[in-house]
């Protein structure tokens, strides 16, 4: 039997996926200007915006929160295009690492489903948050649609569970444990600045936006630790 | 944990995507194991196993 060393496999995406995050960093110092710069007018009260009404916090929140909205429903395309279409479920990056295997082809259709779920869910809030005041005639329709929302999540999680290999499984598993433990901390923090009087305190939209926030980062960063060729658009060398 | 995965796939002149298949896990799967970034379960060690015709500790190393 031969003991060949076979040579290290090239990770090619490394330097694109470099290249995203300093093009994120630098979106995000964009981003980050203009919000200082309308902080300020807000705070000086020459804004004529509704926003003015409800808050910095909430309002950045809502920011954040829409923008979490937009991605669940990217997604949502993405992992239904990706169900008919061959070139779009080989990208890794637009399927969150999956790629084009007889797993990941399970899980899609219940990904695409279950953002649809989840964009019904959150959207729903984040359009209550958005719009405080205003009155619903039939208030149960709404809280119905979060709970359709939530059920379908839950089921189609369910579904995804069943479809992902044991690797998916780990990552799952762990980004949801360190996020959880991550956002427990935070809540300890708050709790105890809001209890002494040194905070307002933070509302539950809040806590829900912050957690979605650092799950995403924490699934990022454990799925690059597991599979450094996560984000690589094609296939390693030897697959 | 250190394994022989690469070495015994590269002799039956295996892809990773043959070998997942094989397994029915995912590509990535494969790569995380050969890497040293995942270690598999107990089941999915005798599959492994079974599918090579060796014992475990033929393919996996324990390194502790």
């Amino acid at each position: 039997m031969t003991n060949r060393t076979p040579p290290k496999p090239r990770t090619k995406g490394k330097g694109n996926f470099l290249l995203g995050v300093a093009g994120l960093a630098f979106l995000g110092g964009i981003v980050g200007y203009f919000v200082g710069g309308w902080v300020r007018e807000f705070e000086e009260g020459r804004t004529g915006l509704f926003l003015a009404e409800i808050g910095f916090a909430p309002s950045l929140s809502l920011f954040i929160g829409v923008l979490l909205l937009i991605i669940y429903l990217i997604s949502a395309g993405l992992f239904g295009l990706a169900m008919v279409n061959p070139k779009v479920a080989r990208n890794r990056v637009l399927t969150g690492g999956l790629g084009d295997n007889p797993s990941s082809r399970r899980a899609f259709s219940s990904l695409a489903l279950f953002y649809v779920g989840y964009s019904l869910a959150f959207g729903t809030l984040v359009f209550l948050h958005a719009f405080p005041k205003t009155a619903f005639g039939q208030p149960f329709f709404v809280l119905g649609l979060i709970l359709i929302g939530a059920a379908l999540m839950g089921w189609c999680a369910y579904r995804v569970w069943k479809s992902f290999d044991e690797f998916f499984r780990a990552i799952w598993v762990e980004s949801g444990a360190l996020s959880a433990f991550i956002v427990l901390l935070g809540f300890f923090v708050e709790m105890g600045a809001t209890q002494l009087g040194l905070y307002k305190g933070m509302t539950g939209f809040d806590w829900l936006v912050l957690y979605q926030f650092v799950y995403l980062v924490i699934y990022g960063v454990v799925s690059g630790i597991r599979d450094p060729n996560m984000l690589t658009m094609e296939e390693p060398e030897d697959a | 944990m250190k394994n022989r995965l690469k070495v015994l796939r590269a002799e039956r002149d295996w892809s990773q995507s043959d070998l997942a298949d094989a397994l029915d896990v995912s590509r990535q799967t494969i790569n995380a194991l050969e890497t040293g970034k995942y270690d598999p379960s107990l089941p999915l060690a005798f599959k492994i196993a079974r599918l090579f015709g060796l014992p475990i500790e033929a393919i996996f190393e324990d390194t502790l």
